[in-house]
């Protein structure tokens, strides 16, 4: 049990007093013997305590190192179903996607190269970054003209195939609905508003950066900035629209969903799909200003500002600019300038206000 | 008995839109807008992301009722009713 000077020393996990002083008062001259081996108790004590912190400290290095170390090795694993169009998730499991007819076999692949675009330019592992395993369900509903991210799996919609057909024949699409799986394990950006339009530009720009990666395809081609080029059905092709969106130009008469094409005409009572326009269109006008691949470096300073840290969840599009520009003052490649100023001269040209120089 | 709904959000962001007169509807459309006027579902939206949303309008002799039904509340049989116009 402690003394009373001893309790006023150490409550057993800090200490008051310094080690260092305890022993220099244990040695005082004064003291009397009683009081000097209190101080001397106490003094040993800290030394105990701190030698059984440092032990957990390393103990807890070790285990955070392995587990991270796990995570890091563990590969993700596919999981297709099959919903029979009825509206209940997952479905049927398939057995054999890789094997299983052409709209397995193509969400199979596709899905495995949205997640080797993350590995291999990124250095992501999966949604979660530690190997989670990814869930697509096909044929989901009657008609239904739709794909979705549940908060857990993919989910893909046949069409009406008139208007749109099977939602997993865009590769940007899958590319699209495993990033919001990504923006859910990072900022998680609320989905309303200017954040809202935030996490759906997102998508849409990572769906389209890995569209270019697969076809090798550089940024000033036209068609890899086209959302939804794929999924158009005959209808939609007679009446002119060959994407829903385009990044380059989002209010040409192309597309069947146009966007504004700067800040000034942000739509607060619009749809999350609507603003998400200018955010796209300024990252399609830095990487092609970066020139190059939006696969390379564009790409890869998006993913810094998503996953440096600083991106709240209920981010706005100015926030989100700060974010990018303060990935590219982090750039340590030559091209260092070159990506600042063409972060800086996208956000100008979509009225986006940018902190000054 | 008129009844309108708008279908908004989804991957690709394009507006929907169908309406009824309660002639058109079928027993089992009608038992279903009866279910939601009775118990109106909470208008959150969905988990996760490019989930639709609709609004329902009806209009009777008791007026005109709005009601905000996420994807996940709205019954099968009433989300065919609206459709894209091109």
């Amino acid at each position: 049990m402690s003394t009373p000077i001893q309790a006023q020393l150490h409550c057993g996990c800090c200490f008051i007093v310094p080690p260092e002083l305890l022993r220099e008062l244990s040695r005082g001259q004064k003291l009397s013997p009683r009081n000097a081996r209190v101080f001397q108790d106490s003094f040993l004590e800290t030394v105990r305590l701190r030698h059984i912190r440092e032990g957990h400290r390393v103990a807890s290095l070790v285990t955070r190192r392995s587990v991270a170390a796990e995570a890091a090795a563990h590969q993700a694993e596919q999981h297709i179903f099959d919903c029979g169009h009825r509206m209940s998730l997952p479905g049927k499991a398939v057995a054999n996607p890789s094997t299983g007819g052409d709209a397995f076999q193509t969400v199979f692949k596709t899905t495995g190269q949205v997640a080797e675009f993350y590995q291999t330019v990124l250095g992501r592992n999966s949604v979660d970054n530690q190997g989670m395993d990814l869930v697509s369900s096909l044929n989901y509903g009657q008609i239904y003209q739709n794909a979705f991210w549940n908060g857990q799996q993919m989910v893909y919609g046949n069409g009406d195939q008139h208007i749109f057909i099977d939602f997993w024949k865009s590769l940007d699409v899958i590319g699209h609905e495993l990033t919001h799986g990504v923006t859910q394990n990072e900022s998680g950006l609320r989905y309303e508003g200017e954040s809202g339009a935030l996490n759906e530009s997102l998508s849409d720009c990572f769906g389209a950066a890995f569209n270019q990666w697969v076809g090798k395809a550089p940024a000033s081609k036209d068609d890899g900035w086209l959302i939804g080029a794929g999924i158009m059905g005959p209808d939609a092709k007679t009446k002119g629209y060959n994407c829903l969106r385009d990044m380059v130009n989002p209010a040409a008469q192309h597309c069947l969903s146009p966007q504004p094409i700067s800040y000034a005409n942000f739509d607060p009572t619009a749809d999350v799909h609507i603003n998400s326009g200018i955010p796209n269109r300024a990252f399609a006008l830095f990487a092609r200003a970066a020139g190059g691949n939006s696969y390379d470096s564009p790409i890869k300073l998006w993913y810094s500002a998503c996953t440096g840290g600083h991106l709240s969840a209920g981010a706005t599009f100015a926030d989100f600019a700060k974010s990018t520009l303060d990935a590219a003052n982090r750039w340590t490649g030559p091209d260092k300038d070159k990506l600042a100023k063409a972060v800086r001269d996208a956000w100008h040209t979509v009225e986006v206000p940018l902190p000054s120089v | 008995m008129r009844i309108k709904i708008e279908r908004r959000g989804g991957f690709a962001g394009v507006p929907a839109v169908g309406e009824r007169d309660e002639s058109e509807l079928t027993a089992a459309e009608h038992q279903a807008i009866r279910g939601l006027l009775h118990s109106p579902p909470a208008s959150a939206p969905s988990p996760g992301a490019d989930r639709f949303h609709y609004k329902i309008t009806v209009e009777d002799a008791k007026g005109k009722r709005e009601l905000e039904v996420p994807e996940h509340a709205m019954p099968e049989i009433l989300a065919g009713i609206p459709k894209i116009r091109l």
